[in-house]
């Protein structure tokens, strides 16, 4: 059986490190990370299959959002991650993803995205 | 009371009120002011009217009395000329007589038109009477004269001396005595009307100069206000400016601080993923926390937290290692990075001379060096930055099999590709030679 796989968007290498090696750990395939929008929007674009994705809201000083919607539009579920953002400041259309605020543990995030796959 | 008019005041000035009061106290004090100069004003006219009427009166009076005197002293020159003919029978007695009579008659009737107009009471029954009585006394003069011509001396004496003449004489001088009492009174009364209104003007004239003080006082003081309103204005934007601004502030600080909060999570749980041994761990985490907070203390202790200096960090990480024997080379032009790219690098280059101590130039305490030389080219408003890294000295190292590549340089990859930039490693037989490429924008505020 095939691997599940996340997409991981994080700028902060320690952060995003961490990330990957606790996805893997709990049996996952990891794409990523990406540190800069563009690096995301490459890796959706991508040959390999993406069955999830987390995404930290802020890449190098650009919003997130772009990706979000081409993830929404290819029906991959996400989630996002973020030191700052507000739910109110959600764009409307994205207001429904859930969003885990920075530091958020690794557990309650993986949980997120099982729930938002089932 | 002075203390009520006092607390009156000071409820009325006071700055919970300023606003509420401030437009209104003026217009009704200038208001009121106007209505006190107006009513002084007023008295002021009446008192010199008032002397204007009481001077006339007493001009009047005196016009009165003198031909009033008159009156009385040509009564008598008619009577003492009747008296001296009748004894001496000298006709030129006659001529003085009669011109008396005539200059009394004229007299009275000067009296007459002078007094038309003033007369507020009984002078003019007292005038006529007058008249009446002077006529009489001259008909009856001239009869008794008339009666001696004929050669009835001793009946026209006898008729003097009957006492009608002297009668009517007293009666005269009677009433003109009364006469003059009656405008002597008039005159006291007018001047003591005066005296008054000046008194009452007097008063008004302090009254007017209290109030125009005053006025010029409250002005005084609302411009002083008004001046010190506007400063307070002004402060209070400053004030508001400065809130804006630590809001600020405050909203990136906490997003760094909660950002940090991830970091440090990550540190911990990375490494306790590695390390089986509690104690070696927590040494780990230790040292890694560490340099995090050295460089992040590197970028407040430097230009206001703005931005750090290449040099300085690369001194700062190699310190608490080097030594006479673990030699140290840094080398190259001056880069500014801001703290956005400072906490990256700093960490790099933390790793990488942890590393250079256990494993690389730096792990052999006989001797070592690492050189630290970088080159900077600018375009428009980026820094292009090739760092190498050189260590020497070091036992001969071999680079780690692609898969069980060390955290220590997947988190150096990591960080330079945080800021878009590269890392690459050459195990040469002298030791490591690493590049780390990357650019850092000139502006300080930007990334």
């Amino acid at each position: 059986m095939k691997n599940f796989t996340v997409m991981v968007a994080e700028d902060e290498a320690l952060i995003a490190l961490d990330m990957v090696e606790g996805l893997r750990e709990r049996g996952m395939d990891v794409i990523g990370p990406c540190m800069s929008l563009k690096e995301c929007m490459d890796c959706i674009g991508g040959a390999q299959t993406i069955d999830a994705a987390i995404l930290d809201v802020d890449l190098a000083g650009k919003d997130v959002f772009p990706a979000a919607m081409l993830l929404r539009k290819l029906g991959i579920p996400f989630i996002f991650h973020s030191g700052h953002l507000e739910r109110a400041h959600l764009p409307r259309e994205l207001a429904d993803v859930p969003l885990f605020n920075k530091p958020a543990p690794l557990d309650s995030m993986a949980r997120g995205l099982q729930r938002t796959i089932n | 009371m002075i203390e009520r008019l006092k607390s009156i005041w000071q409820e009325l000035l006071s700055p919970e009120r300023q606003h509420g009061y401030g437009t209104t106290l003026l217009p009704a004090a200038v208001a009121l002011a106007i209505l006190i100069l107006l009513s002084g004003g007023i008295a002021i006219i009446g008192a010199i009217d008032s002397e204007r009427e009481a001077r006339e009166a007493s001009q009047y009076t005196t016009g009165v009395i003198a031909r009033l005197e008159k009156v009385r002293a040509l009564a008598v020159d008619i009577e003492t000329g009747q008296r001296g003919y009748l004894l001496t029978g000298q006709r030129s007695l006659l001529t003085p007589m009669k011109e008396a009579a005539e200059r009394e008659v004229q007299l009275l009737d000067e009296l007459k038109t002078y007094a038309y107009g003033n007369m507020e009471g009984p002078q003019e029954g007292w005038l006529m009477e007058i008249d009446r009585l002077v006529r009489a006394h001259y008909s009856d003069a001239a009869e008794s004269v008339s009666l001696a011509r004929r050669g009835q001396r001793t009946a026209a004496i006898e008729d003097v001396r009957s006492g009608a003449g002297k009668a009517r004489m007293d009666r005269l001088r009677a009433l003109i005595d009364r006469y003059e009492a009656y405008e002597y009174n008039r005159q006291a009364r007018s001047l003591d009307d005066a005296r008054d209104y000046e008194q009452i003007g007097g008063q008004q004239v302090l009254l007017v100069l209290v109030v125009l003080l005053l006025l010029l006082l409250l002005i005084a003081y609302l411009l002083w206000r008004n001046t010190r309103l506007l400063k307070t204005e002004t402060e209070l934007t400053e004030v508001t400016e400065a809130k804006e601004q630590v809001e600020l502030i405050s909203r990136e600080l906490n997003h760094r601080v909660k950002n940090l909060f991830a970091v440090v999570m990550a540190i911990i749980s990375m490494t306790a993923r590695r390390e089986s041994d509690a104690t070696v761990a927590g040494d780990k985490m230790r040292q890694r926390v560490n340099a995090l907070a050295r460089a992040h203390q590197l970028t407040i202790d430097q230009d206001g937290g703005r931005a750090v200096s290449l040099r300085s960090l690369a001194e700062d990480v190699l310190a608490p290692y080097a030594s006479a024997a673990l030699r140290k080379d840094v080398e190259g032009p001056e880069v500014q990075l801001v703290p956005r790219a400072a906490t990256p690098i700093g960490l790099a280059l933390h790793e990488m001379a942890t590393n250079a101590v256990k494993y690389g130039g730096w792990s052999n305490e006989a001797g070592g060096e690492i050189s630290i030389r970088w080159t900077a080219t600018d375009d428009a408003d980026r820094s292009h930055v090739e760092l190498v890294w050189c260590e020497s000295g070091g036992p001969p190292v071999a680079a780690p099999a692609e898969d069980s590549k060390g955290f220590g340089s997947q988190l150096v990859a990591q960080s330079l590709r945080q800021i878009g930039g590269q890392y690459e490693a050459q195990w040469l037989e002298s030791g490591l030679r690493a590049v780390l490429r990357f650019s850092v924008s000139r502006e300080p505020d930007d990334a």
